[in-house]
Protein backbone atom coordinates (compact mmCIF):
# COMPACT_ATOMS: atom_id res chain seq x y z
CA UNK A 1 0.00 0.00 0.00
CA UNK A 2 2.42 2.68 0.90
CA UNK A 3 4.09 2.18 -2.56
CA UNK A 4 1.20 3.77 -4.38
CA UNK A 5 1.68 7.06 -6.22
CA UNK A 6 0.53 10.50 -4.22
CA UNK A 7 -0.93 12.60 -7.31
CA UNK A 8 -0.78 15.88 -6.08
CA UNK A 9 -3.10 17.99 -8.09
CA UNK A 10 -3.74 21.70 -8.81
CA UNK A 11 -6.00 24.09 -10.35
CA UNK A 12 -4.04 27.39 -9.76
CA UNK A 13 -0.61 28.78 -9.53
CA UNK A 14 -1.95 30.95 -6.18
CA UNK A 15 1.01 30.31 -3.85
CA UNK A 16 -1.23 29.04 -1.12
CA UNK A 17 -2.15 26.11 -3.42
CA UNK A 18 1.21 25.70 -4.47
CA UNK A 19 2.34 25.85 -1.09
CA UNK A 20 -0.26 23.64 0.51
CA UNK A 21 0.64 20.05 -1.97
CA UNK A 22 4.56 20.81 -1.31
CA UNK A 23 3.63 20.61 2.76
CA UNK A 24 2.06 17.42 2.20
CA UNK A 25 5.16 16.51 0.78
CA UNK A 26 6.87 17.28 3.11
CA UNK A 27 4.60 16.19 6.13
CA UNK A 28 3.31 12.99 5.01
CA UNK A 29 4.85 11.23 2.38
CA UNK A 30 8.38 12.45 2.11
CA UNK A 31 9.14 8.85 0.53
CA UNK A 32 6.62 8.05 -1.24
CA UNK A 33 6.20 8.41 -5.55
CA UNK A 34 4.74 11.54 -6.35
CA UNK A 35 3.39 13.20 -9.16
CA UNK A 36 2.42 16.57 -9.92
CA UNK A 37 -0.85 16.58 -12.23
CA UNK A 38 -1.90 20.38 -12.74
CA UNK A 39 -4.54 21.26 -14.63
CA UNK A 40 -3.53 24.32 -17.35
CA UNK A 41 -5.98 27.67 -17.83
CA UNK A 42 -6.08 31.17 -17.12
CA UNK A 43 -5.69 30.59 -13.43
CA UNK A 44 -2.64 28.55 -14.01
CA UNK A 45 0.46 29.28 -16.13
CA UNK A 46 2.57 26.60 -16.70
CA UNK A 47 5.83 28.40 -16.34
CA UNK A 48 5.02 30.29 -12.86
CA UNK A 49 4.03 26.88 -11.22
CA UNK A 50 6.84 25.05 -12.46
CA UNK A 51 9.29 27.55 -10.98
CA UNK A 52 7.12 27.83 -7.52
CA UNK A 53 7.35 24.66 -6.83
CA UNK A 54 10.36 23.40 -5.63
CA UNK A 55 9.68 20.40 -3.66
CA UNK A 56 11.49 16.77 -4.15
CA UNK A 57 9.21 14.93 -6.98
CA UNK A 58 9.02 12.62 -9.82
CA UNK A 59 6.96 14.30 -12.30
CA UNK A 60 5.24 16.92 -13.39
CA UNK A 61 1.99 16.53 -15.57
CA UNK A 62 0.73 19.61 -17.61
CA UNK A 63 -3.60 18.59 -18.51
CA UNK A 64 -4.50 21.01 -21.76
CA UNK A 65 -8.25 20.84 -22.84
CA UNK A 66 -8.32 21.58 -26.36
CA UNK A 67 -10.72 23.85 -26.83
CA UNK A 68 -12.00 24.88 -23.06
CA UNK A 69 -13.23 28.46 -23.08
CA UNK A 70 -13.43 28.87 -19.38
CA UNK A 71 -12.69 27.18 -16.36
CA UNK A 72 -15.84 25.22 -15.73
CA UNK A 73 -15.23 22.33 -12.73
CA UNK A 74 -17.43 20.02 -14.78
CA UNK A 75 -14.61 20.09 -17.80
CA UNK A 76 -11.77 20.03 -14.78
CA UNK A 77 -13.25 16.97 -13.37
CA UNK A 78 -13.78 15.09 -16.51
CA UNK A 79 -9.55 15.99 -17.74
CA UNK A 80 -9.21 14.35 -14.42
CA UNK A 81 -10.92 11.35 -14.61
CA UNK A 82 -10.06 10.79 -17.97
CA UNK A 83 -6.07 11.23 -16.26
CA UNK A 84 -7.16 8.59 -13.17
CA UNK A 85 -9.11 6.33 -16.12
CA UNK A 86 -5.30 5.74 -17.67
CA UNK A 87 -3.37 6.21 -14.32
CA UNK A 88 -3.37 3.64 -11.82
CA UNK A 89 -4.74 6.22 -9.16
CA UNK A 90 -3.35 5.92 -5.43
CA UNK A 91 -4.18 8.60 -3.37
CA UNK A 92 -5.23 12.09 -4.74
CA UNK A 93 -4.84 15.01 -3.16
CA UNK A 94 -5.92 18.70 -3.95
CA UNK A 95 -5.94 21.39 -2.01
CA UNK A 96 -8.99 22.65 0.13
CA UNK A 97 -10.42 25.71 -1.15
CA UNK A 98 -14.71 25.54 -2.64
CA UNK A 99 -13.49 25.34 -6.07
CA UNK A 100 -10.90 22.30 -6.12
CA UNK A 101 -13.57 20.58 -3.34
CA UNK A 102 -16.21 20.45 -5.67
CA UNK A 103 -13.35 19.00 -7.87
CA UNK A 104 -12.53 16.63 -6.08
CA UNK A 105 -16.35 15.50 -5.26
CA UNK A 106 -16.83 15.14 -8.93
CA UNK A 107 -13.86 12.91 -9.11
CA UNK A 108 -14.26 10.59 -5.79
CA UNK A 109 -17.73 10.30 -7.66
CA UNK A 110 -16.66 9.13 -11.12
CA UNK A 111 -14.57 6.56 -9.65
CA UNK A 112 -16.70 5.63 -6.33
CA UNK A 113 -13.68 6.43 -4.11
CA UNK A 114 -13.23 7.48 -0.47
CA UNK A 115 -13.23 11.19 -0.13
CA UNK A 116 -12.49 13.18 3.07
CA UNK A 117 -12.01 17.23 2.28
CA UNK A 118 -10.75 20.11 4.45
CA UNK A 119 -8.25 17.70 6.07
CA UNK A 120 -5.81 19.14 8.22
CA UNK A 121 -3.46 16.26 9.35
CA UNK A 122 -2.55 13.26 7.09
CA UNK A 123 -0.50 10.85 9.03
CA UNK A 124 0.82 7.83 6.85
CA UNK A 125 1.62 4.46 8.75
CA UNK A 126 2.45 1.21 6.83
CA UNK A 127 -1.03 -0.15 6.29
CA UNK A 128 -3.22 3.25 6.99
CA UNK A 129 -3.53 6.75 7.08
CA UNK A 130 -4.97 8.66 9.84
CA UNK A 131 -6.46 12.02 8.95
CA UNK A 132 -8.30 14.63 11.27
CA UNK A 133 -10.64 17.24 9.97
CA UNK A 134 -13.07 19.60 11.24
CA UNK A 135 -16.80 18.81 11.66
CA UNK A 136 -19.28 20.90 13.40
CA UNK A 137 -18.18 23.84 11.42
CA UNK A 138 -15.14 23.53 13.67
CA UNK A 139 -16.79 22.81 17.02
CA UNK A 140 -15.33 19.97 16.83
CA UNK A 141 -12.42 17.66 14.90
CA UNK A 142 -12.85 14.07 13.35
CA UNK A 143 -10.67 11.44 12.85
CA UNK A 144 -10.91 8.97 10.23
CA UNK A 145 -8.83 6.10 9.56
CA UNK A 146 -8.37 5.16 5.89
CA UNK A 147 -7.52 1.35 5.13
CA UNK A 148 -6.42 0.22 1.69
CA UNK A 149 -8.85 2.12 -0.21
CA UNK A 150 -7.68 3.21 -3.45
CA UNK A 151 -8.48 5.49 -4.94
CA UNK A 152 -8.61 7.39 -2.07
CA UNK A 153 -9.00 11.70 -2.35
CA UNK A 154 -8.55 14.37 0.23
CA UNK A 155 -8.53 17.84 -0.10
CA UNK A 156 -6.29 19.28 2.46
CA UNK A 157 -6.00 22.66 4.53
CA UNK A 158 -2.84 22.70 6.41
CA UNK A 159 -1.72 26.65 6.44
CA UNK A 160 -1.01 25.83 10.26
CA UNK A 161 2.49 23.91 8.95
CA UNK A 162 5.94 25.54 8.10
CA UNK A 163 6.78 25.22 4.62
CA UNK A 164 10.82 24.16 4.64
CA UNK A 165 13.04 24.88 1.54
CA UNK A 166 14.95 21.75 -0.12
CA UNK A 167 17.11 21.93 -2.51
CA UNK A 168 14.61 19.76 -5.69
CA UNK A 169 16.48 17.65 -7.94
CA UNK A 170 15.42 17.28 -11.56
CA UNK A 171 11.94 16.56 -12.27
CA UNK A 172 10.66 15.03 -15.94
CA UNK A 173 7.89 17.43 -16.63
CA UNK A 174 5.12 16.49 -19.60
CA UNK A 175 2.02 17.84 -21.01
CA UNK A 176 -1.32 15.95 -21.65
CA UNK A 177 -3.50 17.24 -24.19
CA UNK A 178 -7.57 15.88 -23.62
CA UNK A 179 -10.45 16.38 -25.48
CA UNK A 180 -13.14 15.97 -23.19
CA UNK A 181 -17.07 15.80 -24.23
CA UNK A 182 -18.55 18.80 -22.04
CA UNK A 183 -20.16 21.74 -23.41
CA UNK A 184 -19.82 24.76 -21.15
CA UNK A 185 -23.35 26.25 -20.66
CA UNK A 186 -24.48 29.31 -22.85
CA UNK A 187 -22.48 33.07 -22.02
CA UNK A 188 -20.23 31.14 -19.48
CA UNK A 189 -18.03 33.95 -17.86
CA UNK A 190 -15.28 32.82 -15.46
CA UNK A 191 -13.79 35.55 -13.48
CA UNK A 192 -11.06 35.52 -10.73
CA UNK A 193 -12.20 37.41 -7.38
CA UNK A 194 -8.84 38.03 -6.59
CA UNK A 195 -7.94 41.78 -6.24
CA UNK A 196 -4.30 42.97 -5.76
CA UNK A 197 -4.82 46.18 -6.67
CA UNK A 198 -6.88 47.35 -3.72
CA UNK A 199 -6.24 46.98 0.03
CA UNK A 200 -9.18 44.29 0.94
CA UNK A 201 -9.30 40.62 3.50
CA UNK A 202 -7.46 38.92 0.89
CA UNK A 203 -4.11 40.97 1.31
CA UNK A 204 -4.17 43.24 4.11
CA UNK A 205 -1.87 43.07 7.35
CA UNK A 206 -4.34 44.83 9.78
CA UNK A 207 -7.97 43.99 9.74
CA UNK A 208 -10.64 45.84 12.02
CA UNK A 209 -13.66 43.90 11.70
CA UNK A 210 -17.33 44.80 13.11
CA UNK A 211 -20.51 42.87 14.20
CA UNK A 212 -23.66 43.23 15.92
CA UNK A 213 -22.63 45.13 18.60
CA UNK A 214 -22.04 47.78 16.24
CA UNK A 215 -25.57 47.88 16.54
CA UNK A 216 -25.76 50.26 12.99
CA UNK A 217 -24.63 50.93 9.35
CA UNK A 218 -23.79 54.52 10.70
CA UNK A 219 -21.06 53.47 13.04
CA UNK A 220 -19.56 51.43 9.88
CA UNK A 221 -18.46 54.40 8.56
CA UNK A 222 -16.24 55.12 11.87
CA UNK A 223 -14.49 51.85 11.26
CA UNK A 224 -13.69 52.58 7.95
CA UNK A 225 -11.95 55.81 9.52
CA UNK A 226 -10.18 53.62 11.62
CA UNK A 227 -9.02 51.23 8.70
CA UNK A 228 -7.89 54.42 6.88
CA UNK A 229 -5.38 55.27 9.57
CA UNK A 230 -4.75 51.79 10.22
CA UNK A 231 -3.80 50.75 6.48
CA UNK A 232 -6.51 48.38 7.43
CA UNK A 233 -9.32 46.30 5.69
CA UNK A 234 -12.64 46.44 7.16
CA UNK A 235 -14.63 42.74 7.88
CA UNK A 236 -17.58 41.70 9.46
CA UNK A 237 -19.65 39.33 11.02
CA UNK A 238 -22.65 37.23 9.60
CA UNK A 239 -25.43 39.47 10.99
CA UNK A 240 -23.85 42.58 9.57
CA UNK A 241 -24.20 41.62 5.76
CA UNK A 242 -27.64 39.75 6.55
CA UNK A 243 -29.10 43.17 7.93
CA UNK A 244 -27.29 45.01 5.12
CA UNK A 245 -24.57 47.14 7.28
CA UNK A 246 -21.95 46.18 4.71
CA UNK A 247 -21.92 43.93 1.36
CA UNK A 248 -21.35 40.46 1.55
CA UNK A 249 -17.59 40.67 0.47
CA UNK A 250 -16.57 41.84 3.53
CA UNK A 251 -18.29 38.18 5.58
CA UNK A 252 -15.39 36.47 7.68
CA UNK A 253 -16.25 32.99 8.71
CA UNK A 254 -17.68 29.74 7.40
CA UNK A 255 -20.05 31.40 5.02
CA UNK A 256 -17.28 34.25 3.90
CA UNK A 257 -13.60 34.15 4.14
CA UNK A 258 -10.68 32.60 5.81
CA UNK A 259 -8.18 35.45 6.29
CA UNK A 260 -4.99 35.72 7.78
CA UNK A 261 -3.39 39.32 8.60
CA UNK A 262 -1.01 39.34 11.74
CA UNK A 263 -3.28 41.77 13.51
CA UNK A 264 -7.24 41.47 13.72
CA UNK A 265 -9.66 43.91 15.44
CA UNK A 266 -12.85 42.64 16.56
CA UNK A 267 -15.44 44.82 17.55
CA UNK A 268 -18.61 44.11 18.97
CA UNK A 269 -18.16 40.45 17.34
CA UNK A 270 -19.05 37.80 20.14
CA UNK A 271 -16.89 35.17 18.42
CA UNK A 272 -19.10 32.12 17.28
CA UNK A 273 -17.39 29.30 16.16
CA UNK A 274 -18.73 29.93 12.65
CA UNK A 275 -16.99 33.44 12.98
CA UNK A 276 -13.76 31.92 14.02
CA UNK A 277 -13.03 29.25 12.03
CA UNK A 278 -12.22 32.41 9.56
CA UNK A 279 -9.61 33.67 11.96
CA UNK A 280 -7.86 30.59 13.11
CA UNK A 281 -4.59 31.43 11.49
CA UNK A 282 -4.38 34.86 12.41
CA UNK A 283 -1.25 35.82 14.61
CA UNK A 284 -2.68 38.51 17.20
CA UNK A 285 -6.05 39.10 17.97
CA UNK A 286 -7.94 42.05 19.50
CA UNK A 287 -11.33 41.96 21.31
CA UNK A 288 -13.43 44.60 21.87
CA UNK A 289 -16.67 43.69 23.80
CA UNK A 290 -18.75 44.77 26.53
CA UNK A 291 -19.59 41.75 27.87
CA UNK A 292 -16.68 40.20 29.35
CA UNK A 293 -18.24 36.90 29.35
CA UNK A 294 -18.00 37.11 25.20
CA UNK A 295 -16.49 33.72 23.67
CA UNK A 296 -14.29 35.81 22.04
CA UNK A 297 -12.35 36.87 24.75
CA UNK A 298 -11.01 33.07 24.90
CA UNK A 299 -9.34 33.54 21.42
CA UNK A 300 -8.26 37.15 22.03
CA UNK A 301 -4.01 37.90 22.54
CA UNK A 302 -5.41 41.59 24.22
CA UNK A 303 -8.98 42.57 24.68
CA UNK A 304 -10.72 45.65 25.65
CA UNK A 305 -14.03 45.43 28.11
CA UNK A 306 -16.58 48.42 26.97
CA UNK A 307 -18.20 49.79 24.89
CA UNK A 308 -17.20 49.48 20.76
CA UNK A 309 -18.15 52.63 19.72
CA UNK A 310 -15.93 54.58 22.43
CA UNK A 311 -13.05 52.10 21.79
CA UNK A 312 -13.04 53.20 17.73
CA UNK A 313 -13.44 56.98 18.66
CA UNK A 314 -10.64 56.64 21.05
CA UNK A 315 -8.38 54.53 18.40
CA UNK A 316 -9.48 56.72 15.39
CA UNK A 317 -8.00 59.84 17.66
CA UNK A 318 -4.67 57.70 19.25
CA UNK A 319 -4.19 56.63 15.43
CA UNK A 320 -4.63 60.15 13.36
CA UNK A 321 -2.12 61.64 15.39
CA UNK A 322 0.86 59.80 13.81
CA UNK B 1 -41.03 18.96 -14.01
CA UNK B 2 -40.83 17.59 -11.07
CA UNK B 3 -37.99 19.32 -8.17
CA UNK B 4 -36.49 16.95 -5.24
CA UNK B 5 -34.55 18.46 -2.33
CA UNK B 6 -32.47 16.67 -0.21
CA UNK B 7 -32.19 17.86 3.32
CA UNK B 8 -30.51 16.88 6.54
CA UNK B 9 -31.08 16.02 9.88
CA UNK B 10 -27.77 16.99 12.13
CA UNK B 11 -27.03 17.82 15.86
CA UNK B 12 -26.83 21.21 16.41
CA UNK B 13 -22.90 22.22 16.59
CA UNK B 14 -23.23 24.00 20.04
CA UNK B 15 -25.11 21.21 21.42
CA UNK B 16 -22.39 18.56 20.06
CA UNK B 17 -19.82 19.91 21.94
CA UNK B 18 -21.63 20.08 25.14
CA UNK B 19 -22.37 16.05 25.06
CA UNK B 20 -20.23 14.16 22.51
CA UNK B 21 -22.62 11.28 22.84
CA UNK B 22 -24.99 12.72 20.46
CA UNK B 23 -22.84 12.50 17.73
CA UNK B 24 -23.61 8.79 17.20
CA UNK B 25 -26.51 9.05 18.63
CA UNK B 26 -28.35 12.02 17.94
CA UNK B 27 -32.17 10.49 18.52
CA UNK B 28 -30.98 10.39 22.43
CA UNK B 29 -32.09 14.13 22.37
CA UNK B 30 -34.81 15.34 19.61
CA UNK B 31 -34.23 18.78 20.61
CA UNK B 32 -31.02 19.30 20.07
CA UNK B 33 -31.52 17.53 16.31
CA UNK B 34 -31.77 20.53 13.80
CA UNK B 35 -32.07 20.68 9.82
CA UNK B 36 -28.72 21.72 8.40
CA UNK B 37 -29.33 25.21 7.77
CA UNK B 38 -27.74 25.00 4.21
CA UNK B 39 -30.81 22.88 3.77
CA UNK B 40 -33.00 25.85 4.27
CA UNK B 41 -31.63 27.75 1.40
CA UNK B 42 -31.77 24.65 -0.83
CA UNK B 43 -35.33 24.15 0.10
CA UNK B 44 -36.04 28.15 -0.16
CA UNK B 45 -34.64 27.42 -4.07
CA UNK B 46 -36.77 24.69 -4.38
CA UNK B 47 -39.99 26.30 -3.61
CA UNK B 48 -39.44 29.17 -5.80
CA UNK B 49 -38.42 26.77 -8.81
CA UNK B 50 -42.24 25.79 -8.31
CA UNK B 51 -43.38 28.60 -8.40
CA UNK B 52 -42.12 30.11 -11.26
CA UNK B 53 -42.56 27.21 -13.20
CA UNK B 54 -44.17 24.18 -12.22
CA UNK B 55 -44.20 21.15 -10.68
CA UNK B 56 -43.43 19.57 -7.13
CA UNK B 57 -41.38 19.20 -4.65
CA UNK B 58 -40.38 16.44 -2.76
CA UNK B 59 -37.94 16.71 0.33
CA UNK B 60 -35.78 13.17 0.23
CA UNK B 61 -33.68 13.04 3.60
CA UNK B 62 -31.35 9.86 4.86
CA UNK B 63 -30.74 9.10 8.31
CA UNK B 64 -32.59 7.50 11.47
CA UNK B 65 -36.35 7.48 11.85
CA UNK B 66 -36.74 10.05 14.60
CA UNK B 67 -33.98 12.64 12.59
CA UNK B 68 -35.20 12.01 9.25
CA UNK B 69 -39.25 12.48 10.51
CA UNK B 70 -38.25 15.96 11.99
CA UNK B 71 -36.47 17.66 9.15
CA UNK B 72 -38.92 16.52 6.82
CA UNK B 73 -41.97 17.23 8.62
CA UNK B 74 -39.87 21.64 8.92
CA UNK B 75 -39.76 20.67 5.03
CA UNK B 76 -43.55 20.45 4.39
CA UNK B 77 -44.15 23.02 6.46
CA UNK B 78 -41.87 25.34 4.94
CA UNK B 79 -43.95 24.08 1.30
CA UNK B 80 -42.59 21.13 -0.34
CA UNK B 81 -45.67 19.08 -1.56
CA UNK B 82 -44.29 15.02 -0.64
CA UNK B 83 -41.49 13.89 1.74
CA UNK B 84 -39.40 10.76 1.31
CA UNK B 85 -37.47 9.20 4.32
CA UNK B 86 -34.54 6.60 3.42
CA UNK B 87 -33.90 4.41 6.16
CA UNK B 88 -30.54 3.79 6.99
CA UNK B 89 -30.81 0.21 8.20
CA UNK B 90 -27.06 0.78 9.95
CA UNK B 91 -25.56 2.29 6.84
CA UNK B 92 -25.93 5.50 8.53
CA UNK B 93 -22.37 5.70 8.59
CA UNK B 94 -21.68 5.39 4.75
CA UNK B 95 -23.06 9.27 4.03
CA UNK B 96 -20.09 11.35 5.16
CA UNK B 97 -16.65 9.71 3.32
CA UNK B 98 -18.26 8.09 0.19
CA UNK B 99 -20.21 9.01 -2.89
CA UNK B 100 -22.45 6.06 -1.98
CA UNK B 101 -24.94 8.06 -0.42
CA UNK B 102 -25.45 10.42 -3.15
CA UNK B 103 -25.87 6.72 -5.41
CA UNK B 104 -28.41 5.56 -2.74
CA UNK B 105 -30.14 9.67 -2.73
CA UNK B 106 -30.30 9.66 -7.15
CA UNK B 107 -32.24 5.90 -6.77
CA UNK B 108 -34.81 7.00 -4.05
CA UNK B 109 -38.52 6.96 -7.37
CA UNK B 110 -39.24 10.04 -7.25
CA UNK B 111 -40.61 10.75 -11.09
CA UNK B 112 -40.01 13.41 -13.88
CA UNK B 113 -37.58 15.27 -11.78
CA UNK B 114 -36.08 18.43 -13.72
CA UNK B 115 -34.11 19.74 -10.51
CA UNK B 116 -32.12 17.97 -7.89
CA UNK B 117 -31.23 20.78 -5.11
CA UNK B 118 -28.78 20.28 -2.33
CA UNK B 119 -27.30 22.64 0.55
CA UNK B 120 -23.53 23.30 -0.02
CA UNK B 121 -22.63 21.22 2.87
CA UNK B 122 -23.78 19.44 5.81
CA UNK B 123 -22.78 21.95 9.03
CA UNK B 124 -21.87 18.42 11.00
CA UNK B 125 -19.73 16.42 8.45
CA UNK B 126 -18.15 19.72 6.61
CA UNK B 127 -17.73 17.81 3.62
CA UNK B 128 -19.77 18.71 0.76
CA UNK B 129 -19.79 15.83 -2.00
CA UNK B 130 -23.46 15.09 -1.73
CA UNK B 131 -24.40 17.49 -4.95
CA UNK B 132 -21.50 15.71 -6.96
CA UNK B 133 -22.52 12.00 -6.20
CA UNK B 134 -26.26 12.43 -7.24
CA UNK B 135 -25.26 13.97 -10.26
CA UNK B 136 -23.12 11.36 -11.37
CA UNK B 137 -25.80 8.52 -9.92
CA UNK B 138 -28.46 10.15 -12.06
CA UNK B 139 -26.01 11.00 -15.09
CA UNK B 140 -26.79 15.11 -15.03
CA UNK B 141 -24.45 18.12 -14.76
CA UNK B 142 -24.08 19.88 -11.57
CA UNK B 143 -23.60 23.13 -10.86
CA UNK B 144 -22.03 23.75 -7.12
CA UNK B 145 -21.89 26.82 -4.86
CA UNK B 146 -24.56 28.79 -6.58
CA UNK B 147 -25.21 32.09 -5.22
CA UNK B 148 -27.20 33.69 -7.30
CA UNK B 149 -30.04 32.33 -9.59
CA UNK B 150 -32.12 33.76 -12.29
CA UNK B 151 -35.23 32.23 -13.34
CA UNK B 152 -34.88 32.89 -17.59
CA UNK B 153 -38.00 32.15 -19.93
CA UNK B 154 -38.07 28.33 -21.45
CA UNK B 155 -37.22 27.12 -18.02
CA UNK B 156 -33.84 27.99 -18.21
CA UNK B 157 -31.78 29.54 -15.55
CA UNK B 158 -29.15 31.92 -15.01
CA UNK B 159 -26.74 30.90 -12.14
CA UNK B 160 -23.03 32.39 -10.96
CA UNK B 161 -21.34 30.06 -8.48
CA UNK B 162 -18.77 31.48 -6.69
CA UNK B 163 -15.96 30.21 -4.89
CA UNK B 164 -13.39 31.63 -3.05
CA UNK B 165 -11.22 33.06 -5.02
CA UNK B 166 -13.30 32.96 -8.59
CA UNK B 167 -17.09 32.70 -10.05
CA UNK B 168 -18.40 31.17 -13.03
CA UNK B 169 -21.90 32.43 -14.41
CA UNK B 170 -23.63 30.95 -17.46
CA UNK B 171 -27.41 30.16 -18.68
CA UNK B 172 -28.19 26.25 -18.31
CA UNK B 173 -30.94 24.86 -20.37
CA UNK B 174 -30.34 21.38 -19.86
CA UNK B 175 -32.48 18.68 -17.40
CA UNK B 176 -31.86 17.33 -15.57
CA UNK B 177 -29.48 19.54 -13.35
CA UNK B 178 -28.09 19.12 -9.93
CA UNK B 179 -27.41 22.58 -8.04
CA UNK B 180 -26.18 22.97 -5.20
CA UNK B 181 -26.69 25.84 -3.15
CA UNK B 182 -24.88 28.81 -0.72
CA UNK B 183 -26.53 29.83 2.42
CA UNK B 184 -26.08 33.44 1.10
CA UNK B 185 -28.20 32.31 -2.24
CA UNK B 186 -31.71 33.56 -0.14
CA UNK B 187 -33.53 34.06 2.60
CA UNK B 188 -35.59 31.35 3.56
CA UNK B 189 -39.18 31.78 4.25
CA UNK B 190 -40.52 31.10 7.76
CA UNK B 191 -43.41 28.85 8.30
CA UNK B 192 -46.99 29.65 8.92
CA UNK B 193 -48.51 28.10 12.14
CA UNK B 194 -50.96 26.73 9.82
CA UNK B 195 -48.57 25.01 8.23
CA UNK B 196 -46.53 23.54 10.93
CA UNK B 197 -49.64 22.14 11.98
CA UNK B 198 -50.43 20.60 9.05
CA UNK B 199 -47.16 18.72 8.35
CA UNK B 200 -47.65 17.21 11.99
CA UNK B 201 -50.02 15.12 10.37
CA UNK B 202 -48.84 14.69 7.00
CA UNK B 203 -47.88 11.24 6.08
CA UNK B 204 -44.45 10.82 4.68
CA UNK B 205 -43.13 8.46 1.76
CA UNK B 206 -40.78 5.85 3.17
CA UNK B 207 -37.82 3.64 1.56
CA UNK B 208 -35.02 1.40 2.60
CA UNK B 209 -31.74 1.33 1.34
CA UNK B 210 -32.25 -2.39 0.54
CA UNK B 211 -35.52 -1.74 -1.54
CA UNK B 212 -33.98 0.25 -3.72
CA UNK B 213 -33.11 -2.30 -6.86
CA UNK B 214 -30.22 -1.73 -9.03
CA UNK B 215 -28.02 -0.44 -6.41
CA UNK B 216 -24.58 -2.72 -5.55
CA UNK B 217 -24.67 -3.33 -2.11
CA UNK B 218 -21.50 -4.99 -2.38
CA UNK B 219 -19.67 -2.15 -3.38
CA UNK B 220 -21.00 0.12 -0.49
CA UNK B 221 -20.28 -2.32 1.77
CA UNK B 222 -16.98 -2.85 0.39
CA UNK B 223 -15.83 1.04 0.49
CA UNK B 224 -17.60 1.25 4.05
CA UNK B 225 -14.76 -1.29 5.58
CA UNK B 226 -12.08 0.64 4.17
CA UNK B 227 -13.18 3.75 5.78
CA UNK B 228 -13.77 4.38 9.60
CA UNK B 229 -14.14 7.06 11.46
CA UNK B 230 -12.87 6.81 15.12
CA UNK B 231 -14.60 9.77 16.46
CA UNK B 232 -15.15 13.48 16.97
CA UNK B 233 -13.11 14.87 19.48
CA UNK B 234 -12.58 18.48 21.09
CA UNK B 235 -10.50 21.30 19.78
CA UNK B 236 -7.35 21.36 22.16
CA UNK B 237 -8.18 24.84 23.74
CA UNK B 238 -5.03 26.98 23.35
CA UNK B 239 -4.95 28.85 26.63
CA UNK B 240 -4.06 31.88 25.49
CA UNK B 241 -1.92 34.44 27.67
CA UNK B 242 -4.23 37.27 27.07
CA UNK B 243 -4.06 40.22 28.15
CA UNK B 244 -7.46 42.47 28.97
CA UNK B 245 -8.56 46.03 30.01
CA UNK B 246 -11.62 47.48 31.44
CA UNK B 247 -12.88 50.49 30.05
CA UNK B 248 -15.15 51.48 33.16
CA UNK B 249 -11.71 50.80 35.40
CA UNK B 250 -9.35 52.14 33.57
CA UNK B 251 -9.73 55.64 31.10
CA UNK B 252 -6.32 55.18 29.47
CA UNK B 253 -7.39 51.70 28.38
CA UNK B 254 -7.21 52.43 24.51
CA UNK B 255 -3.95 54.37 24.90
CA UNK B 256 -2.28 51.79 26.98
CA UNK B 257 -3.58 48.63 24.22
CA UNK B 258 -1.90 50.80 21.30
CA UNK B 259 1.28 51.12 23.14
CA UNK B 260 1.65 47.41 24.25
CA UNK B 261 0.74 46.54 20.54
CA UNK B 262 3.51 49.67 19.53
CA UNK B 263 5.87 48.25 21.57
CA UNK B 264 5.98 44.71 20.69
CA UNK B 265 6.31 45.52 17.02
CA UNK B 266 2.74 44.16 16.31
CA UNK B 267 1.37 47.54 14.92
C1 LIG C 1 -24.34 27.58 8.65
C2 LIG C 1 -23.91 28.82 9.35
C3 LIG C 1 -22.88 29.56 8.81
C4 LIG C 1 -22.47 30.74 9.43
N1 LIG C 1 -21.44 31.44 8.88
C5 LIG C 1 -21.00 32.55 9.50
C6 LIG C 1 -19.90 33.31 8.97
O1 LIG C 1 -19.33 33.00 7.94
N2 LIG C 1 -19.48 34.41 9.64
C7 LIG C 1 -20.08 34.83 10.80
O2 LIG C 1 -19.65 35.84 11.37
N3 LIG C 1 -21.12 34.15 11.30
C8 LIG C 1 -21.60 33.03 10.68
N4 LIG C 1 -22.67 32.37 11.21
C9 LIG C 1 -23.40 32.99 12.34
C10 LIG C 1 -22.76 32.74 13.69
O3 LIG C 1 -23.25 31.55 14.22
C11 LIG C 1 -23.08 33.90 14.67
O4 LIG C 1 -24.48 34.03 14.76
C12 LIG C 1 -22.49 35.24 14.26
O5 LIG C 1 -21.12 35.11 14.01
C13 LIG C 1 -22.70 36.26 15.35
O6 LIG C 1 -22.30 37.53 14.90
P1 LIG C 1 -21.95 38.68 15.93
O7 LIG C 1 -20.84 38.24 16.80
O8 LIG C 1 -21.74 39.93 15.16
O9 LIG C 1 -23.31 38.88 16.72
P2 LIG C 1 -23.73 38.46 18.21
O10 LIG C 1 -23.47 37.02 18.44
O11 LIG C 1 -25.08 38.98 18.41
O12 LIG C 1 -22.71 39.24 19.10
C14 LIG C 1 -22.70 40.60 19.27
C15 LIG C 1 -21.65 40.91 20.31
O13 LIG C 1 -21.56 42.30 20.46
C16 LIG C 1 -21.39 42.61 21.83
N5 LIG C 1 -21.87 43.98 22.02
C17 LIG C 1 -23.13 44.44 22.09
N6 LIG C 1 -23.14 45.76 22.25
C18 LIG C 1 -21.86 46.17 22.30
C19 LIG C 1 -21.22 47.42 22.43
N7 LIG C 1 -21.91 48.56 22.56
N8 LIG C 1 -19.88 47.45 22.44
C20 LIG C 1 -19.14 46.31 22.31
N9 LIG C 1 -19.70 45.10 22.17
C21 LIG C 1 -21.04 45.03 22.15
C22 LIG C 1 -22.20 41.57 22.55
O14 LIG C 1 -21.71 41.41 23.87
C23 LIG C 1 -21.96 40.34 21.69
O15 LIG C 1 -20.85 39.61 22.14
C24 LIG C 1 -23.10 31.19 10.61
C25 LIG C 1 -24.14 30.42 11.15
C26 LIG C 1 -24.55 29.26 10.54
C27 LIG C 1 -25.64 28.47 11.16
Amino acid sequence: MNNQTVYLCATTDDQSEVEALQKVVQESFSTASITVVAFQSEALDQTKFQASFDQNVDAITFLNVEKLSVLDPNAVAKAYNQYFQKNDAGRIIFYANRFNNGIAARVAASNLSAIVTDVEKIEATDDHLNLVKKSYSGALKRQITVTDAAPLIITVNNSNITLEKVAAKETAVTEETLSIDYQVPKTAVYKSLVDNDNLNLDNAEVVVAGGRGLKGAEEFKNLEKLAENLSAAVGASRPVVDNGWVPNTLMVGQSGKSIEPDIYFAFGISGAVQHTVGIENVKTIVAINSDEKAPIFKIADYGIVGDAKEVIEKMTEITAQK
Amino acid sequence: MNIVVYVKAMVDPDKASDDLTLVSEPAKNGTAVILNPYDKNAIEVALQLKEKYTGEVTAVSFGGDIETEKVLREALSLGCDHAFKVNDEGYESLDAFSPMLGSVLGKVPVADVSYFITGREAADDNQSIIGASIAAAVDADFVDNVDEIEFLENHSLKLVSRWDQSELSGIYEKTPLVISVTDTINTPRLPSFKAKMQAKKAKLDEVKVSDLTDLDLTQLNNLREKVDSTGVFEPEVINKENIIYDLEQDEQAVDKLMDNLKEKGIL
